[in-house]
């Protein structure tokens, strides 16, 4: 039974319940009949013998059986007996039907030969003859019938019953299988092609099938997005690596074919060293990005005091003193907030390092945090080089830098993006104010309500 | 020969000048694709190498407006992007050829020639006039059977000459091919170069190749 398909099991089991049931239906059918045909049997018995009744008389002293006395019909035999007992007329199967007591109105029952029958009798007076006996018995089983009709409606009815329950089986289980059938042909079309942007097609009605096909479409959904950035991830960092590699290649061929003397190849390998490190930052970056991707189970919640956290970062970048940029924090104390304080860190961190790094020799980079309206606010402003408008729906892209032509291997193009996706990891929405050349301003909204909830 | 690059990384930029300098080239370099467009539509360059990923104005689309203008510079897409329909796309919007980053210099100088080899209609990569060969492949020249030493300012010179030769070149005309934006010489410096090459090539020669135009420049050709 495991290795059958479900469609031959739904037919089997439908098959065989409706054999069951039409076995149940008949032997009840059956029970029924048998009972009101003994005593239908019995009823024409009855009739028969009383419509003989009237056909017999007396002519001249002799009994006179008139020409429609029916000796058979219908399966009854009757016979005629005089008042003394003796048969008259009329045929007996056994003689046991004669040796019968005559009872006038009596309807018994004989059992001759392992047969039931029934036995009626009744007296005919004539005026003042003596009575004659009509005698009428019946098989017990003469509805004859009837029950050819059963037993060759059980014979024909029955394969064909059998026939057609199994195909009305097959056809219920294939009708309401095609959907799964569908949805397993796509899936293994989508195995095979590797394409998932294919999507089973669903059909009106929102019956458990349906629901399911639309759950799978979620998931290829789902997979699709997943697969789509994945690749695009690849593809970008694999973009990102191949430039330093193309210049250690060309420089080591430069320095193997072309170098005359020891200060090109000391320029070569300053070079090399140079594209090195921008190769080892990248790939850093690289794998701090999907650390955060895929370590969003593993971060911790709790209750980090945001406005502590700030100050200290913004405290470490006023130690360092880079460009001359002067740093100005406007922090609003204890506001706390629900998260992952490396990831929040993290978070701060790239805004303000982001800041300094577009920001002007000798400028200002502002950072506020402030609650409102049951939102936290926190802001990072610098009078840099600004970000001009086509480019701020860039700006998040992983690897898109502002200002491409600086190779200095600072910036991979990656901060923005993880600030990004770790705001919405906490239902944060990063907003950005620029101006080409005078100032940009990041701002990270994060709901307090939602993030409690 | 006169090339053109434009990719906006400085470190890359600046190594593709390097090398291809000391293999004999001029050189001009930009950084970006409107900066490109000015320069081919400004200076008649052998070869254009052209990064993809540009700001202002990316590849595809400085080849897209040149050929729009019929301008006929063969292009070699130097670029990351190593897809299929990355190089169909670049290809199909009417560049000559499609080199993947990282490259190797020997194939990008191999893929130089070819499109040179292509416009002067010359089969191989020998040029030759009499009995003066150049393989550009080797940069070996020969006359008579005897190997000649050339500087690469000079070979360059000489190249130039062999691929037009028979026609007469001015003087404005061999500067703007062999010598780049950025050369500071003096105003003679064709008739200098021509000197030298002259020295090496026709000294104690009976067929004299180098002929000099009066009034208009040089021409590279056998007198009859």
């Amino acid at each position: 039974m495991k290795k059958l398909s479900i469609k031959l099991k739904i037919t089997i089991w439908f098959t065989t319940t409706m054999i069951l049931l039409s076995i149940v239906v008949f032997a009840f059918f059956m029970l029924i009949s048998r009972n009101t045909s003994s005593s239908q049997v019995k009823n024409t018995l009855v009739n028969i013998v009383d419509e003989n009744t009237r056909e017999v008389s007396y002519d001249d002293g002799e009994i006179d059986i008139d020409d429609d006395f029916e000796m058979l019909k219908n399966g009854v035999n009757c016979v005629v007996f005089d008042s003394s007992g003796t048969k008259v007329s009329g045929y007996l199967e056994y003689d046991e039907f004669g040796l019968e007591k005559l009872e006038d109105g009596v309807l018994k029952t004989v059992i001759v030969n392992n047969e039931r029958y029934f036995i009626y009798d009744k007296l005919v007076y004539d005026d003042d003859d003596p009575p004659i006996w009509v005698r009428g018995i019946v098989n017990e089983n003469n509805n004859i019938f009837l029950s050819s009709v059963m037993y060759l409606s059980i014979l024909i009815c029955f394969p064909l019953l059998i026939i057609l329950a199994s195909i009305l089986g097959y056809f219920i289980a294939w009708h309401s299988l095609k959907p799964i059938k569908e949805i397993s042909k796509m899936a293994e079309e989508i195995e095979k092609s590797g394409d998932l942007s294919k999507r089973i097609e669903l059909k009106n009605n929102k019956d458990e099938l349906n629901n399911l096909a639309v759950t799978f479409n979620n998931m290829f959904k789902q997979l699709e997005t997943n697969f789509e950035s994945e690749r695009n991830f690849t593809s970008d960092a694999s973009h990102e690596l191949r430039t330093p590699v193309a210049i250690i290649l060309a420089q080591c061929e430069y320095a193997f074919e072309n170098a005359t003397n020891t200060d090109e190849l000391y320029e070569a390998i300053g070079a090399i060293q140079k594209q090195g490190y921008r190769m080892s930052k990248l790939i850093e970056s690289l794998l701090q990005f999907t650390r955060i991707e895929q370590n969003i189970e593993n971060t911790t919640m709790q209750t980090i005091n945001l406005s502590s956290t700030i100050t200290s970062i913004c405290e470490e970048y006023e130690l360092i003193d880079i460009k001359g940029i002067t740093l100005e924090k406007y922090i609003q104390n204890d506001i706390l907030f629900n998260a992952d304080l490396s990831l929040i860190t993290r978070l701060c961190q790239n805004l303000i390092q982001n800041a300094y790094r577009y920001g002007n020799e000798n400028g200002k980079v502002i950072v506020t945090l402030k609650e409102e309206n049951n939102s936290i606010l926190f802001s990072v402003n610098d009078n840099g080089i600004g970000i001009s408008e086509d480019e701020i729906s860039n700006i998040f892209k992983r690897f898109y830098r502002v200002d491409k032509s600086r190779s200095d291997g600072k910036g991979m193009g990656l901060g923005l993006a993880m600030v990004k996706q770790i705001a919405e990891m906490y239902d944060g929405t990063v907003k950005v104010q620029s101006e080409l050349g005078h100032f940009s301003t990041f701002t990270v909204i994060f709901e307090k309500g939602l993030n409690e909830s | 020969m006169r090339i053109l690059i434009a990719e906006d990384d400085e470190d890359l930029n600046e190594i593709i000048v390097k090398k291809l300098s000391a293999e004999g080239y001029a050189i001009d370099t930009c950084f970006d694709g409107e900066e490109a467009i000015e320069h081919i539509e400004n200076v008649k360059y052998d070869v254009a190498i052209l990064d993809i990923m540009m700001p202002k104005l990316d590849g595809i689309e400085t080849v897209k407006q040149l050929r729009n203008k019929n301008n006929m510079t063969p292009i070699i897409f130097l670029t990351a992007k190593d897809s299929i329909s990355d190089k169909v796309k670049g290809l199909d919007i009417g560049a000559n050829d499609y080199l993947t980053k990282p490259f190797s210099f020997d194939e990008l100088m191999a893929r130089i020639r070819v499109l040179t080899r292509t416009v002067s209609g010359n089969a191989t990569n020998i040029y030759s006039l009499d009995d003066l060969t150049l393989n550009t492949e080797t940069h070996i020249v020969m006359r008579n059977n005897k190997e000649i030493t050339l500087t690469a300012l000079e070979y360059t010179l000489l190249e130039y000459l062999l691929r037009n030769k028979n026609k007469i070149l001015s003087r404005q005309k061999i500067e703007d091919n062999v010598w780049s934006y950025d050369y500071e010489g003096g105003t003679n410096v064709v008739d200098v170069y021509i000197a030298y090459l002259r020295k090496k090539i026709d000294d104690n020669q009976n067929v004299k190749l180098i002929h000099t135009v009066r009034g208009i420049g040089y021409c590279l050709k056998v007198d009859k």
